[in-house]
């Protein structure tokens, strides 16, 4: 039965769920921003973080709010690494777009494999690292689905916050809004293109990391996120960071509501009838284009 | 100051500039005139680095800059405003200004130097919350030059400040530049508007199908036949 409490309950799923979704999806927007490129290697980058975190916990019992860190970093500087290699020879030849593309096609290929062949194909876990739920008005939360919500809306606004005021995220914005204007001032570009790729696959690692005791750890983890991203990122408007954040919790909290009525079979369905008719209503996305 | 010794700059294999000299000296203002396609935005985008002479060379006092990656131009203390202002449209008025001042230089002053420009352009700092992209042409225009000068440069090149702007705006623009010179920073300015910019420049130099056909005091290029016919319609 459909109970206005269980619809509460889900929309709080939701927003975890969304959180999730638009972590990975601003990694995606970002790059597409600034380099003009889809990665479709970004679900790798996440499967990598979720390895990190499980390493780092498991094998070597580092505190779970280090191996988070730990994690970031480590993905932070295997994107930077690369961008260098695979990317950075590519940038201004022609055929970017198909060269980008088959280039981290390639990168993703490579990384499943790798997984597949170093770490097994047997799924591992992550324990809880935040036991209990939490009570309120009679809606329980359990802590680590709210730590998830809390680290999540912290770092997107701590981003936020950096693409305004910092030095390189102005740089960022102006490189990707008009790249020559921004050279003539000083920007390099190449350079603004390693740092926002390493980015981008930390906040991918991020969204690994913080869902890894929800959900298992395996060589094919990266793409379900993948493809949920792309639709978060066609929902809230290509290349638009907040358009990013929006809809990846519009589309969390509609697929946590669609399991209450059809069934957790249905929700990704769901997912994707909602991109259809955005693209056919709404081509540009919810929230327009550009928001940098 | 800045001195170009007869460069050759292709676009690929096409040629887009033969031979071109041309000299700048501190504190001056030096125009660059010619007609569309006559290869003065090209000149402009070689000093800045976007392109690259096949031959010749281009001097900032005694250093060599013709090989310098285009970002580390502005280190030389050149700033360039380019043709259609180029502005970042999504971003606000204070944050292009401040994107201008990108260069560690002139990011520690970039408070202090935004103070000077919205002395120039008291509109500015009343727009100062707004998405340039809304800006009305003149405006653009203010915050181009404002946005260049915000890295504090010796040199300002300026790529057609007046295009597509109304006779009164033009007028203001044009003494702005001749304040900013005074202030000791040294203007290299591309014109259609010949006759605007030989009133204000000490000299200027004139192009043609990627060569150089004319060179003198202002008031001379002013007074040549050619010239007259040409671009001051007279």
């Amino acid at each position: 039965m459909i109970t206005g409490k269980l619809v509460i309950e889900q929309i709080l799923n939701g927003l975890v769920l969304g959180c999730m979704y638009a972590s990975v999806a601003s990694g995606l927007t970002l790059i597409w921003g600034t380099m003009k490129m889809i990665n479709f290697a970004h679900g790798e980058f996440y499967m990598l973080g979720g390895y990190v975190m499980y390493f780092a916990i498991v094998s070597f019992g580092i505190p779970p709010l280090y191996s988070i860190f730990l994690a970031v970093v480590i993905v932070f500087a295997m994107g930077i690494v690369i961008e260098k290699i695979c990317l950075h020879p590519l940038l201004d030849k022609p055929d970017w777009d198909i060269s980008a593309f088959v280039a981290t096609l390639g990168v993703g290929i490579f990384f499943q494999n790798f997984a597949l062949r170093v770490w097994g194909e047997r799924f591992k876990s992550v324990p809880y690292f935040l036991e209990g739920t939490l009570d309120v008005f009679g809606f329980r939360m359990a802590y680590q689905r709210i730590f998830i919500f809390a680290v999540t809306a912290g770092v997107m606004g701590g981003f936020w916050l950096y693409l305004k005021k910092a030095r390189f995220g102005l740089g960022l914005r102006a490189t990707a809004q008009d790249r020559d204007a921004a050279t003539i001032l000083g920007i390099n570009a190449k350079k603004i293109y390693t740092i926002t790729f390493g980015m981008s696959c930390a906040l991918a690692s991020l969204a690994a990391v913080l869902l890894a005791p929800i959900f298992l750890i395996n060589p094919w983890m990266g793409s379900v996120p993948l493809i949920k991203g792309f639709i978060t990122v066609v929902l809230g408007g290509l290349g638009s960071f907040g358009g990013a954040i929006l809809g990846g919790i519009l589309l969390g909290v509609v697929e946590s509501i669609s399991v209450i009525v059809f069934s957790s079979e249905w929700k990704d369905v769901v997912a994707f009838i909602i991109l259809i008719l955005v693209l056919w209503i709404r081509p540009s996305g919810l929230f327009g284009t550009k928001e940098w | 100051m800045l001195t170009l010794n007869s460069i050759d700059v292709f676009y690929g294999d096409a040629q887009a500039l033969w031979d071109i000299s041309l000299e700048v000296r501190e504190g001056e203002i030096v125009t660059l005139l010619g007609s569309n396609g006559a290869g003065k935005s090209t000149t402009l985008k070689t000093i800045s680095g976007l392109l690259h002479p096949r031959k010749g060379e281009i001097r900032l006092d005694d250093t060599r800059i013709d090989k310098v990656d285009p970002s580390d131009i502005v280190k030389y203390g050149i700033s360039h405003v380019p043709e259609g202002r180029r502005l970042f449209p999504n971003m606000t008025v204070i944050e292009n200004l401040i994107v201008g001042a990108y260069n560690t230089g002139a990011w520690q002053h970039r408070h202090e130097t935004m103070r000077t420009v919205y002395e120039i352009f008291p509109l500015l700092e009343q727009r100062a919350g707004q998405l340039a992209g809304t800006l009305s042409g003149g405006e653009q225009q203010m915050l181009a030059i404002g946005r260049g000068l915000m890295s504090r440069p010796s040199l300002l090149m300026l790529d057609e400040p007046s295009l597509g702007l109304a006779p009164k705006v033009v007028e203001t623009i044009f003494q702005v530049l001749v304040d900013i010179n005074k202030k000791d920073v040294t203007i290299l300015l591309i014109e259609q508007n010949a006759q605007m910019a030989l009133q204000v420049a000490h000299r200027g130099y004139v192009m043609e199908t990627g060569k150089m056909s004319l060179e003198g005091k202002a008031e001379d290029v002013a007074q040549n036949e050619q010239i007259k016919k040409t671009y001051l319609g007279l």
